[in-house]
């Protein structure tokens, strides 16, 4: 009713629901009078039917006043539905918000759901007279305005969307629309804004669109369907950076976005190297291909995995930088008390020959550098885990010996932040020395750790004579496995469980408590350890040099440079450089990176460094919002452009109601005509 | 078929000179016809001359009736001489009486007489049937009166057996159009307390009224032993209805307004229709009143000589 008193031109429009009662009133007209001898007989009749036949009058009043009050409905919609837009017959200001992620490159049928959403866009831009503005934000892997504020160029606009292309990456539609918020804020008149996206289930999900109740909000969905798909979510390498020589398995995860089972064919390209597996996906399941590659020179190279025969290709390749190594780097840091430790590990780690130990102490901890491919610790007693967590989150295995004043909540403490406070938990862990000697045990035979032990040719890793231990149990560790166990069932080599590469080391190497380090197992040992500790890890490590679509690549040079002589290569081999820029700090940005593909960072047309540039997994998941998802963000929803336009503009109906007032009366006049030739 | 409510078309003999008395209703091909029947009256009757009908009085023909023992005052020309010989006891033999036929026309003026959906009216049906049935029964020296009757009685006319009184009689008639409401029961009923002589009583009449109240009527007939045949006379249209289009139908008689779609009221029309022209046939069946469906698109002389031949038979 508000709608009404707030618009007296709205008026007219409810005195048409009167008209099918004038019309009612005045249709019967009366019929030519007829002299009959008498009535009677037809009045008995009507005496006996009018019960039946007035209510059909009434009904058929009632038809008829619902069928005009529904033309008014009609008249009425869009100011109904869109009560947040106020006046309609003010001034508009529309910002459209066209998404440009790369799920809108889907084709449905002829036309890829961006054409549609372009057109649509286009569409409701030209029910916008000249008075009105707009804006158009195209809603890519970064919100961006065509204008810096709304503006009257509705051609420029249409324009713009014309030359738009789906991007590859994902949106952020909180971003995008907080600035159309933010460029309707403070405009005079109606104030609107029109998204036309996919409304892609795994991007839009969630979405709390806080939007002023003045703006009212129109969501046009492109997305007819679900889109059967399946992508290439995932390649890594295991270990991330394998050493020259070594066999890397390169792990590609592929998922079945469908309600159907598919069977597809994965090809790997390694340089000119070539090899496929097919596997079958259970609908809505995922695959995991295992393939191994031999590094036989310590240069990058570039993996490319490839999906056969989908019908949205954008997620079916995928690329993966392998950097691998001449010779590994371990970061070996004494803490108190762990100074023999960590002196002993450098020097095995030395003597390994393809290892390279590197010192550091307690402070390096706090500002590390991450191009270490495992980390030990001697001495530390668990102090501010966090430190060491980041290594763990990295895919960086650590060896860590505790010190003797480790206290026992902090064995756990190392991976969960959950510290007993209670008892003896507080206390250090118990030092044990003894005359006898403790022998060591092989606990987990099968594990890759004792592989090359298995033949006797490197001898027994379990040898020697050991005075002195730190007395923990299985059950102050974290959850994990012993590999070496004392004969007494105390753990001397512990390996945590799941995705956390933490090896607990409590076999003490200073030979006036241990005769083990002295042994000629025990460099083959420590470097069976390096080595195994780095396998099994890719699911942590995301490599440096991937990149989403839109990301800027970095690159710290190790060594002197000049900014003017690096180029960034784009993947199809544009010879148009990257603009690259310092940033401070020695870091070097090219970008913003918005092909797929693997890009390449020349010095003088030496390729120094490879960077990939991935499909965002969440957009291969094609599935819309159902309409009341996308109405529960409070905005109407509209089948297509011309329908907003419709609700905004409403309908010219006179017209149409003018030839269809002459259609009704060139029929009645027809019918009449007919009748009479009857009689 | 057309509907003309308001013409008002009298079916005349195609002549130069306009037409007074019977031959505005007849033509003399018809009166040929019509001269060689007769209307028989299925009871006795009570007439005022000699003639060919049953008397119920003992009279003087050559039939003889019955013995009567002979008593004072008895005409003793009339004892059987042959039965006193064989009984020794006095009769006397009695005749039958054989009088007119004294026939009483009662005409309905209605206005709802009035209507006729075709050339015809019903009123100038009924009229030509009251001039022919009059015509015949003058033709058998018998006679005719009549009574022409809308809400009330207007035109009485006392019987007589000549020409010129039909003529004269007829020749009121033409004077008059149907007219006023009609009160068929109690005209009726006036009519059987006049009528006291054993008649013939023929009414013509749409019988558009209250159909308990005329059935009374007819039975006031009946108990005074008269001979009743009841001519109801109606239109086709007003048996089956049969309109093309909707009307808003007046009543010719109340000036009642009804609209109403014809087409869609037909059947229950004649559903109705059918059980009042049922309940007249069964109640005069159960009185012995010849009662007779007359529709106006038929020839008046080829209907009554089509009765008049069917209750010749039955008479027999």
């Amino acid at each position: 009713m508000s709608l009404f008193l707030s618009n007296l031109v709205l008026w007219p429009l409810l005195a048409l629901i009167a008209v099918p009662v004038l019309i009612h009133l005045f249709a019967r007209a009366r019929p030519p009078v007829y002299e009959f001898s008498s009535v009677e007989f037809i009045r008995r009749i009507l005496k006996h039917t009018l019960r039946v036949r007035k209510p059909r009058d009434w009904l058929l009043l009632i038809l008829r006043t619902l069928a005009v009050a529904l033309l008014v409905f009609v008249f009425l919609r869009p100011m109904l539905f869109a009560h947040a837009v106020g006046n309609p017959f003010q001034k508009r200001n529309v910002v459209v918000v066209l998404d440009s992620s790369a799920s809108m490159g889907w084709a449905e049928g002829s036309q890829t759901r961006f054409a549609v959403a372009c057109a649509e866009a286009s569409e409701t831009l030209a029910g916008l007279s000249g008075r009105d503005a707009a804006n158009v934000i195209l809603a890519g892997m970064k919100a961006r305005p065509v204008f810096p504020s709304v503006g009257p160029n509705i051609a420029y606009l249409q324009g713009e969307i014309r030359r738009a292309q789906v991007t590859a990456g994902t949106v952020d539609p909180g971003t995008a629309l907080q600035l159309a918020v933010k460029l309707l804020q403070g405009r005079e008149g109606r104030k609107e804004i029109c998204v036309f996206s996919d409304f892609q289930a795994s991007n839009w999900r969630g979405v709390a669109a806080e939007i002023p109740p003045d703006i009212g909000l129109t969501c046009v969905s492109v997305a007819k369907s679900d889109a059967p798909n399946c992508a290439i979510t995932r390649l890594v390498a295991d270990p991330v950076r394998p050493l020259q020589g070594e066999d890397v398995t390169l792990v590609c995860e592929v998922v079945n976005y469908s309600e159907q089972t598919q069977r597809r064919t994965v090809v790997l390209g390694v340089e000119e190297n070539r090899s496929s597996q097919e596997t079958v996906l259970p609908p809505w399941g995922r695959a995991t291909l295992r393939f191994r590659h031999r590094v036989t020179v310590p240069a990058p190279f570039v993996a490319t995995v490839s999906l056969t025969d989908d019908a949205f290709p954008a997620d079916d390749r995928r690329w993966l930088v392998v950097e691998p190594r001449d010779m590994l780097r371990v970061g070996v840091v004494g803490f108190e008390g762990g100074d023999v430790t960590a002196a002993v590990w450098s020097r095995a780690v030395r003597a390994l020959g393809w290892a390279r130990a590197d010192m550091r102490d307690a402070a390096w901890l706090g500002n590390p550098s991450w191009d270490y491919d495992v980390v030990m610790l001697a001495g530390w007693n668990g102090d501010d885990p966090a430190r060491v967590r980041r290594f763990l989150g990295k895919g960086v295995p650590v060896i860590w010996c505790p010190g003797t004043n480790t206290p026992v909540a902090r064995l756990s403490g190392v991976l969960s932040n959950v510290v007993s406070s209670a008892g003896r938990k507080l206390e250090p862990v118990a030092w044990q020395r003894q005359a006898e000697a403790w022998k060591l045990n092989i606990a987990t035979p099968g594990h890759a750790l004792f592989r090359i032990f298995g033949g006797g040719e490197y001898g027994d890793p379990a040898r020697g004579v050991i005075h002195g231990r730190l007395f923990m149990k299985a059950a102050d560790l974290p959850t994990g496995s012993a590999l070496l166990a004392y004969s007494d069932g105390v753990p001397a080599l512990w390996a945590c469980e799941g995705d956390s590469p933490l090896y607990v080391w409590n076999i003490p190497i200073d030979k006036t408590l241990s005769s083990w380090a002295a042994q000629g197992e025990f460099v083959p040992f420590l470097g069976e350890l390096i080595l195994s500790s780095r396998c099994g890890m890719s699911g942590l490590a995301r490599p440096g040099n991937e990149y989403s679509p839109g990301q800027m690549l970095v690159w710290r040079p190790e060594f002197l440079v000049r900014v003017e002589d690096v180029r960034v290569r784009f993947p199809d081999g544009a010879a148009l450089p990257a603009k690259v820029a310092e940033t401070g700090g020695g870091l070097l940005m090219a970008g913003p990176a918005e092909q797929l593909g693997s890009y390449a960072w020349l010095i003088r047309d030496k390729v120094i460094k490879r960077d990939a540039v991935n499909f965002v997994p969440m957009e291969s998941d094609l599935r819309p919002l159902s309409t009341p998802e996308i109405k529960a963000m409070g905005a109407l929803v509209g089948a297509s452009g011309r329908a907003v336009r419709e609700w905004q503009d409403g309908i010219t109906l006179w017209p149409m109601l003018l030839a269809a007032g002459l259609l009704i009366l060139l029929c009645e006049g027809l019918v009449a005509a007919w009748k009479r030739g009857v009689r | 078929m057309a509907e003309k409510p308001k013409e008002t078309k009298v079916e005349k003999p195609k002549s130069a000179v306009p037409q007074e008395g019977i031959a505005a209703f007849l033509n003399p091909e018809e009166m040929h016809k019509l001269s060689r029947i007769v209307l028989l009256s299925r009871y006795v009757v009570e007439g005022n001359l000699a003639g060919a009908h049953r008397s119920p009085l003992k009279g003087a023909s050559s039939e003889f009736a019955d013995h009567k023992a002979y008593g004072v005052g008895d005409d003793p020309k009339h004892i059987d001489w042959k039965v006193l010989s064989r009984t020794d006891r006095y009769f006397v033999k009695r005749y039958e009486d054989e009088t007119n036929l004294r026939v009483y026309i009662i005409l309905d003026r209605s206005n709802s007489m009035g209507y006729g959906s075709g050339d015809t009216r019903k009123y100038d049906f009924a009229c030509r049937l009251a001039a022919a049935l009059g015509y015949v029964v003058v033709k058998a020296r018998d006679s005719v009166g009549m009574f022409v009757y809308s809400d009330k009685i207007d035109i009485e006319v006392e019987p007589r057996n000549s020409f010129n009184h039909l003529h004269n009689m007829l020749k009121r008639l033409q004077k008059l159009e149907p007219a006023s409401t009609t009160n068929t029961a109690e005209t009726l009923h006036q009519i059987a307390a006049n009528v006291h002589k054993r008649a013939l009583i023929v009414v013509i009449s749409d019988l558009l009224d209250n159909e308990k109240e005329i059935n009374l009527a007819l039975a006031h007939f009946r108990k005074k032993l008269h001979d009743v045949i009841v001519f109801h006379v109606l239109d086709p249209l007003e048996i089956d209805f049969s309109f093309k289009k909707g009307f808003e139908f007046e009543d010719m008689e109340t000036g009642e307004l009804i609209t109403c779609d014809p087409r869609s009221l037909s059947k229950d029309y004649q559903k109705i229709f059918g059980e009042f022209l049922e309940q007249y046939r069964t109640t005069c069946e159960g009185m012995k009143v010849d009662y007779r469906l007359v529709r106006t698109d038929q020839t008046v002389e080829s209907y009554v000589r089509a009765y008049l031949e069917e209750r010749r038979r039955l008479s027999k």
